[in-house]
């Protein structure tokens, strides 16, 4: 059968799509929806299955260890958004600016931990966030603070987390904002130094608003990477301090593993992509009103 | 060449071809491979593929592929819901009642009866060989059938230092112990004496709370579902374990636990005493000072604290009797001479256990190996929701050890969790 010419461009572009499509639905879309089947059950991982309905979703509402550890997942973001963000939108326009010697060395010195293995990261940090020989606490020490419980404080243990996340993860925004920087048309800055505007009224006026694209697209990575934290909790502190540190994804490891609730674990799963979808489209709806789009 | 040539060329490669496929299959037939899946780090490893080895000299034609994942637990699991489950695993004695009721282990009470291979490895099975208590933590409740054979055990025991016990002009722990002196009230007298400069009487990692508490006489555990820490006695001992550095400061406190282990601190001469499992021993082969080890403090009850792995064969492997062959030499006394000799924990065997290759451990520190050995002194106890119950009690306790909650209030929150659990 010889189809017309527009329905072969079609047919090549399935065909050159589908083995990236294939991978998709078989590694990715599948295992999901067979999750979201078994959060209907109550399953040990090894014997049979007993259907539940929805008892696991019923069972979550009630459980204080998992709204802890939403609590948490949602502390240790908001610390990682309103700190780490703007840490690296600052360390940007550092390594932007033309006086900087070095810019290049400076670049990949804080893009280094991004690709630091998260392993050997927390071995470190276990070490620096040390209370007694830390060099976190031996710093602050300079300034007058007294030591800190770092990892075995309940109230510190997050911070310290928040704290060691940041320094590994800025890198990889701060290169994102470089480029946002770079985007930004220099003729602007020329007309507005004409025009004799001070330091923060540039930032203000040109930059943020020239940015929020950038800025945007940070913001959700960054919220939705953070919601799915797992590595640190497990090394650092394997769920804190009296449950400072467990995350939902921590919480889910737990259940499914080593107290053999699998059909609960998979139930709590599906809950945090819920969460995030809601948090999602929320950013998205917002962003009508500050993302500009020149 | 000719015709002929040619169907004699194509006749000979037939044949040829045949017959080394022939023999290829003849041989795939004869040679089974098993695999096997542990836990530990490389050492154990290199010990482990050691036993295989002699394992191979008896039979051959078994081969055996270790299978050392990083995470065990999630990696046996995903073997077993994916329908590929090694065929010996490691089990804990914890571990053992869920994976046993989830039905995925192998009921070996045939194989220990029947025991086809005494004559090969030149021993009999022989059940009343086993120290008392352990093959009875692998048994099935109602039938009391095993299905798992108890691959090695380890008690909790007291790592001293000689050479500071000499310096300060005590007697050892051991000649206490021997003397009916080693109480409580004696152990923290002796940790008081031997703090000075710096040194800490005595070092023990946060999770050893659990030796204390039967010793004060607090039976917590009755039953699968009935676990009871919420009594004076629990919490008596609790806090006699958290008195060591809040009050007494004979011991280091959390934060000082962070900054070296108390393993280390040992070993670099920090601490003068250190409790801990058998698995430490070996390590400190090399250590430049004497030590040995002693049996750990008693108040009104003896106890420690046992762990026990046994090998278990999995219900869906494909070679059971190849699997139990491999069990059964591992188990039985050359197995267990040779594990005995690489000194990390104690041979289940009481033949093997009280004969010197294992209480002639490490002869050039004459340490006293047998202290491992003292009866009555063990008891082994599981419970429902195990890993979720120890997380409660660990949780509720972490401000106890920080001084900002007492033990009895504490308990009380763990109580009320555990309650929660096992009414489910």
């Amino acid at each position: 059968m010889k189809l017309s010419y527009r329905h072969q461009q079609w047919l090549w572009g399935y065909i050159f799509v589908l083995p990236v499509m294939l991978g998709f639905f078989i590694f990715m879309v599948y295992p999901m929806l067979h999750g979201v089947l078994l959060s209907l059950y109550r399953w040990n991982g090894l014997g049979p299955k007993e259907w539940i309905g929805f008892g696991n979703y019923v069972r979550m509402f009630h459980d204080a260890h998992f709204l802890k550890a939403v609590w948490n997942t949602v502390y240790y973001t908001l610390g990682i958004l309103l700190i780490g963000v703007p840490a690296a939108l600052f360390l940007a326009i550092l390594v932007n600016q033309k006086f900087l010697k070095g810019k290049k060395f400076f670049r990949m010195a804080y893009y280094l931990p991004v690709v630091t293995m998260m392993v050997a990261v927390s071995m470190l940090w276990k070490w620096l966030l040390s209370t007694n020989n830390g060099l976190v606490n031996y710093f602050l020490g300079f300034i007058g603070i007294p030591n800190i419980n770092w990892l075995i404080d309940p109230k510190w243990a997050m911070p310290g987390l928040i704290l060691m996340s940041i320094w590994k993860g800025t890198g990889f925004n701060m290169i994102i904002f470089l480029a946002g920087l770079q985007g930004i048309p220099k003729t602007y800055y020329e007309a507005a130094d004409i025009d004799g505007a001070s330091w923060w009224h540039k930032f203000k006026s040109i930059t943020l608003p020239l940015l929020s694209p950038t800025t945007f697209f940070i913001a959700l990575t960054t919220a939705i990477h953070s919601f799915q934290i797992f590595q640190q909790a497990y090394i650092l502190t394997e769920g804190g301090p009296q449950e400072a540190t467990t995350t939902v994804v921590y919480y889910v490891y737990n259940n499914s593993f080593q107290w053999f609730r699998m059909g609960y674990a998979c139930a709590q799963s599906v809950a945090l992509l819920i969460i995030l979808i809601v948090a999602t489209f929320i950013q998205m709806r917002l962003q009508k009103r500050w993302v500009f789009y020149a | 060449m000719n015709w002929r040539r040619k169907v004699f060329v194509t006749l000979l490669s037939v044949v040829m071809v045949a017959l080394f496929v022939g023999s290829m299959s003849v041989c795939a037939a004869e040679k089974v491979t098993i695999s096997f899946m542990m836990w530990g780090g490389a050492t154990e490893q290199n010990e482990v593929q050691g036993y295989i080895d002699a394992f191979n000299e008896i039979y051959p034609d078994i081969e055996v592929q270790i299978i050392r994942p990083s995470d065990y637990w999630p990696k046996l699991m995903a073997m077993m819901a994916a329908g590929t489950p090694p065929d010996v695993c490691y089990m804990g004695f914890p571990e053992f009642v869920q994976y046993h009721k989830s039905g995925v282990l192998l009921d070996l009470e045939a194989y220990v009866n029947y025991d086809p291979e005494a004559e090969t490895i030149g021993y009999a099975f022989n059940e009343s060989d086993f120290i008392p208590g352990l093959l009875d933590a692998f048994r099935d409740r109602q039938t009391g059938d095993l299905y798992g054979i108890p691959k090695d055990w380890s008690t909790y025991v007291l790592y001293y230092n000689k050479d500071m016990f000499t310096a300060a002009g005590l007697p050892t722990p051991n000649e206490m112990f021997g003397n009916g002196q080693w109480t409580w009230q004696n152990f923290l007298e002796t940790a008081q004496k031997l703090t000075k400069d710096g040194v800490y009487g005595v070092a023990l990692d946060a999770g050893r709370w659990k030796i204390f508490p039967p010793q004060n006489g607090a039976n917590w555990v009755q039953g699968p579902k009935q676990v009871v820490v919420d009594t004076p006695e629990f919490a008596e001992a609790i806090q006699f374990n958290a008195d060591l550095w809040l009050k007494y400061h004979v011991a280091p406190d959390r934060a000082a636990q962070a900054s070296e282990s108390p393993s280390d601190m040992f070993t670099h001469q920090k601490s003068a005493m250190y409790i801990c499992g058998r698995w430490k021993a070996m390590g400190y082969k090399d250590l430049e000072f004497d030590w040995d080890i002693a049996p750990i403090p008693y108040n009104s009850d003896m106890y420690t604290w046992v762990d026990l792995v046994a090998y278990c064969i999995t219900k869906g492997s494909q070679h059971p009797k190849e699997a139990w062959k491999l069990v059964d030499f591992l188990t039985n006394i050359e197995g267990q001479d040779l594990m005995a000799a690489a000194g990390h924990a104690i041979p289940v065997r009481s033949s093997v256990a009280y004969s010197p290759a294992f209480t002639g451990v490490l002869p050039e520190l004459g340490i006293h190996n047998a202290v491992h050995l003292i009866p009555f002194y063990e008891r082994m106890f599981v419970f429902d929701h195990w890993g979720e119950v120890w997380t409660a009690i660990n949780n509720a306790l972490d401000p106890v050890w920080t001084g900002q909650k007492t033990a009895v209030d504490a308990l009380k929150e763990a109580q009320a969790e555990i309650d929660r659990l096992m009414s489910e």
